[in-house]
């Protein structure tokens, strides 16, 4: 019997680290992520495959669409070194079932991915960083500039183990067992305060609407102010998502709209 | 001046979204691109760090929730962190202008990765006959090859924007009448309203949750608290959340 090919360490980092770097470099409407997924298994395929034929097989393979979010994405690579190890052993692992396995995870960590980094890690640590900046200037963004490529890197090269290790099954059991919605459910609520703290700071709509009766002037933005600090800045916010979400506008049909309504505002001198 | 602007074109390029050169998409567009760096790096490079951070914390207060699901981008951040900061500081121009400012600079940033989009299939179909051949490194050229585009449509526009771009806004100053100035400080204070907008439309699956968000707002309108001390009490809140909701199980 021939001897187990087992993946060394160093490949498999040069694979993590190949795709950390290379991932966004050449993507494409057609092709979008493909070409850097196939770079980043060039170390995995060329230790693994020493038969011509079954190299340029793997590259094949390899070439197709791919897209995930690329920084807890690194967890499908992981899963795909995996299986081409069994392959290379033997295993029934057949082109297919491999296209079929990224597949099916690039959906769920697109997704899952953009709302956790994206949407909610990045925006908390830049309101954080923003924050820093109003009382300690340029301590706030070099504190973005260390925490967030660090913590990132750590994360993404432990999935790819991860990925590698506990293999398609290990993965689909913590999807199924909801900790990881949860998880981006519980991020979320401190996603939320801190966005509002922000807006309350950097979104500013006021009146300029006012009533003279000879001695006495009542300015309206005074009354509001009573009522409720804020109120047409938190109105703004309201519209817009509710345009975004509700009447699913796109962000520059909406921005448009802010552009025109503030004119109009501004012509008949509300605002 | 020819050199300082060179180099903010230079980073203009590296903090580009697919320019791989600090640390991939996390350390370049996600970091370099993010526009709180970008007008720091700015402010360094121009010796005025205190109106290029005044303009980085507002525009990033407003692009705060950009993404690119399937790299649809809405508007170029990393142009808009460069090529705003240094304009405003060019030009001596006023700072509540950056804003509206941003837009045409992030609609072009936008144009240009549209057409790297595209451009960029060339590259797949000269990879695919280097994977028939077997070349790995032929592929691994096809996939560092696309930053030649990149960089050339990126460092390009970018240096001619800002070489151009000061004088012309300078003029332009000098011409906008007073109720235009105006009209852009407004529009400038709703603007933001849209990234986080975009943001909410993203995070929120259940609407109470804007409950949440309210609150935040609150705590700054009312109480006048810090962003850091807000977001330790958001960090506190959300571990409970992740316990209660089954995120930890109790072993006795």
């Amino acid at each position: 019997m021939a001897e187990y090919k087992k993946l060394s360490p160093k490949t498999l980092f040069r694979s993590w680290l190949t795709w950390f770097f290379f991932n966004g470099s050449s993507q494409s409407g057609e092709r979008m992520q493909g070409i850097a997924f196939c770079h980043s298994m060039l170390p995995v395929i060329d230790e693994l495959y020493k038969d011509k034929e079954e190299k340029i097989k793997a590259l094949k393979r390899h070439l197709v669409l791919f897209n995930v979010e690329p920084q807890i994405g690194s967890v499908i690579h992981g899963v795909t070194a995996a299986l081409e190890e069994q392959r290379a052993n033997g295993a029934e692992i057949d082109d297919n079932t491999i296209n079929t396995v990224k597949v099916a995870l690039m959906g769920p960590l697109s997704g899952i991915g953009d709302t956790l980094i994206p949407g909610t890690l990045i925006p908390i640590l830049l309101a954080i960083a923003i924050g820093i900046t109003k009382t300690a200037g340029v301590v706030g963004p070099i504190f973005y500039a260390l925490v967030y490529p660090t913590f990132i890197a750590i994360t993404s090269w432990y999935l790819y183990k991860f990925g590698y290790n506990a293999g398609l099954n290990g993965i689909q059991e913590i999807m199924q067992s909801g900790k990881i919605n949860v998880l981006a459910d519980a991020l979320s609520v401190l996603g939320l305060l801190v966005m509002g703290a922000l807006s309350a700071s950097y979104i500013n709509l006021s009146t300029t609407i006012k009533y003279t009766s000879g001695e006495m002037t009542i300015e309206l933005q005074n009354i509001l102010d009573k009522i409720f600090p804020g109120m047409l800045s938190l109105l703004a916010i309201i519209v817009v998502w509710y345009l975004l979400s509700a009447k699913k506008k796109s962000p520059l049909w909406v921005m448009g709209f802010l552009f025109i309504v503030t004119f109009i505002g501004v012509v008949l001198k509300i605002f | 001046m020819i050199i300082k602007i060179t180099i903010i074109a230079l980073l203009a390029y590296l903090g580009a979204i697919g320019a791989p050169w600090i640390l991939g998409t996390t350390g370049g567009f996600y970091t370099l691109g993010r526009p709180l760096v970008a007008a720091a790096l700015v402010g360094l490079i121009l010796g005025d760090m205190q109106t290029a951070l005044e303009v980085g914390m507002l525009i990033q207060a407003m692009y705060i929730g950009i993404i690119t699901p399937g790299a649809v981008m809405p508007f170029d951040v990393d142009y808009i962190g460069y090529l705003t900061p240094a304009l405003i500081i060019l030009s001596k121009t006023d700072p509540n202008i950056a804003p509206t400012l941003a837009v045409p600079v992030g609609l072009i940033g936008v144009t240009i990765w549209n057409l790297i989009w595209v451009i960029n299939v060339y590259f797949a179909h000269r990879a695919d006959k280097y994977a028939v051949e077997g070349n790995g490194s032929g592929i691994r050229a096809m996939n560092l090859g696309a930053q030649i585009v990149n960089f050339a449509m990126r460092f390009i526009p970018a240096f001619l924007i800002l070489y151009f771009g000061r004088g012309f806004l300078q003029e332009l100053q000098k011409m906008i009448p007073p109720i235009i100035i105006h009209y852009l400080t407004v529009v400038g204070g709703v603007l933001p309203a849209l990234g986080i907008g975009m943001l909410l439309n993203m995070i929120i699956k259940d609407k109470s949750y804007f409950g949440i968000f309210v609150i935040g707002f609150m705590l700054v309108k009312y109480l006048n608290l810090p962003i850091v001390a807000i977001a330790i009490m958001g960090a506190v809140l959300a571990v409970f959340w992740f316990k209660f909701q089954g995120g930890v199980s109790y072993n006795g």
